[in-house]
């Protein structure tokens, strides 16, 4: 039984959830520090995060806070992305996989806690039945406490530039980019934080997929501790929503971005 | 100036969701559980699984957005499953 890949995806997937960053850029970094190869553990990173996607989807689902077709029209650059990037990591050197992935972890750090908060204000004209996205275009509408909150996405290209980076970063490194593209989402597209995290989700579990899809045909996945890394996820993941309740997420994410530069300087020391 | 149309999610999709999540998770415990080919077998379903969900959620929501005359929508979803089959492909050679 693999029971550190299963401790480590509970333990990263709980604080990731918590934080809002997603657990996978903190899971790599720990499984390379504890002698797991880059190359072997990027895929686990996108196991993590494909597992956390999936038991996120059914809630926000029935939220409504997902807007489908910004996910999708934004993946199709991340998607190329991880593409170029999971091919790219193929042929790259296990020293240059640890530096990029200490740079990934530290820019994780500095970006989820720059991350801001509530910019759309809710509209008294709207109600319940509102709650959901428009056909034809990138916006719709989303419940902010007792009101309903109408929202567009602005500068589509500058977000897809973007979304095409944090592609490169999931494919390389095997983290989710959900650090990059929430932020991404909010403040350059001026989508409200909470349809951007619940986009993020959804878009971070097919940025996983397309990577994982490469890697699993380049032999790169080893299934035993895949198994442990998704158990731990997909509890790690619920019990961390559930205590996001509870707990003050800029704290958090304060905290993690703390962990995030310790581990980022030590796998740049070693490498 | 027209208000805009709200839209719903594809008929099914929130129960597939559920039901993949509980495959998943089974599958993985048992691979987890067990050791040698019971454990790569079962952590190849669960693998497979959290892999085909979301691609099966873009099907889902494009086949209803080309349904309801969303074509630029629709067209993007496809593309969006076309990237992840090339990026297969290309790995293969």
């Amino acid at each position: 039984m693999q029971w550190t890949e299963l401790v480590f995806a509970f333990v990263t997937s709980a604080v990731g959830a918590l934080g809002g960053l997603g657990g996978a850029v903190l899971l790599v970094p720990l499984l390379v520090l504890t002698g797991t190869s880059p190359r072997l553990a990027a895929p686990l990173g996108l196991v993590s995060v494909a597992a956390g996607s999936l038991s996120a989807a059914g809630p926000q689902l029935k939220e409504r806070t997902v807007n489908h077709r910004l996910g999708v029209t934004t993946e199709l650059a991340a998607a190329v992305g991880a593409v170029g990037g999971a091919l790219g990591s193929g042929l790259a050197s296990d020293t240059f996989l640890k530096r990029f992935l200490a740079v990934v972890a530290i820019a994780a750090a500095l970006l989820g806690g720059r991350r801001k908060g509530v910019r759309n204000l809710p509209d008294p004209a709207l109600s319940a039945t509102d709650v959901g996205e428009h056909v034809g275009s990138l916006s719709g509408v989303y419940q902010l406490g007792n009101g309903y909150v109408p929202y567009r996405a602005r500068r589509l290209g500058a977000g897809l530039g973007l979304f095409g980076l944090s592609g490169v970063l999931a494919g390389m490194a095997g983290a989710s980019g959900g650090f990059i593209k929430t932020p991404a989402t909010s403040e350059v597209m001026h989508v409200p934080v909470r349809v951007a995290a619940a986009t993020t989700t959804f878009t971070i579990g097919l940025t996983a997929a397309t990577a994982l899809t490469v890697m699993a045909v380049q032999g790169r996945l080893q299934l035993d501790h895949a198994a442990a890394v998704c158990v731990g996820s997909m509890l790690g993941g619920r019990v961390g929503a559930l205590a996001q309740t509870r707990l003050s997420p800029p704290q958090v994410r304060r905290f993690l971005s703390v962990v995030l530069i310790v581990v980022g300087v030590i796998l740049l020391v070693r490498s | 100036m027209s208000s805009p149309v709200l839209d719903a999610e594809p008929r099914g999709l929130s129960p597939l969701l559920r039901i993949a999540t509980v495959v998943a998770l089974v599958a993985a415990v048992i691979g987890t559980v067990t050791s040698g080919r019971w454990s790569f077998a079962f952590g190849g379903i669960a693998v497979g699984v959290i892999v085909a969900a979301p691609l099966l959620r873009v099907a889902l929501f494009g086949a209803r957005w080309a349904r309801i005359g969303d074509r630029r929508y629709a067209v993007a979803a496809l593309g969006l499953l076309l990237v992840t089959a090339a990026g297969a492909g290309l790995a293969l050679l």
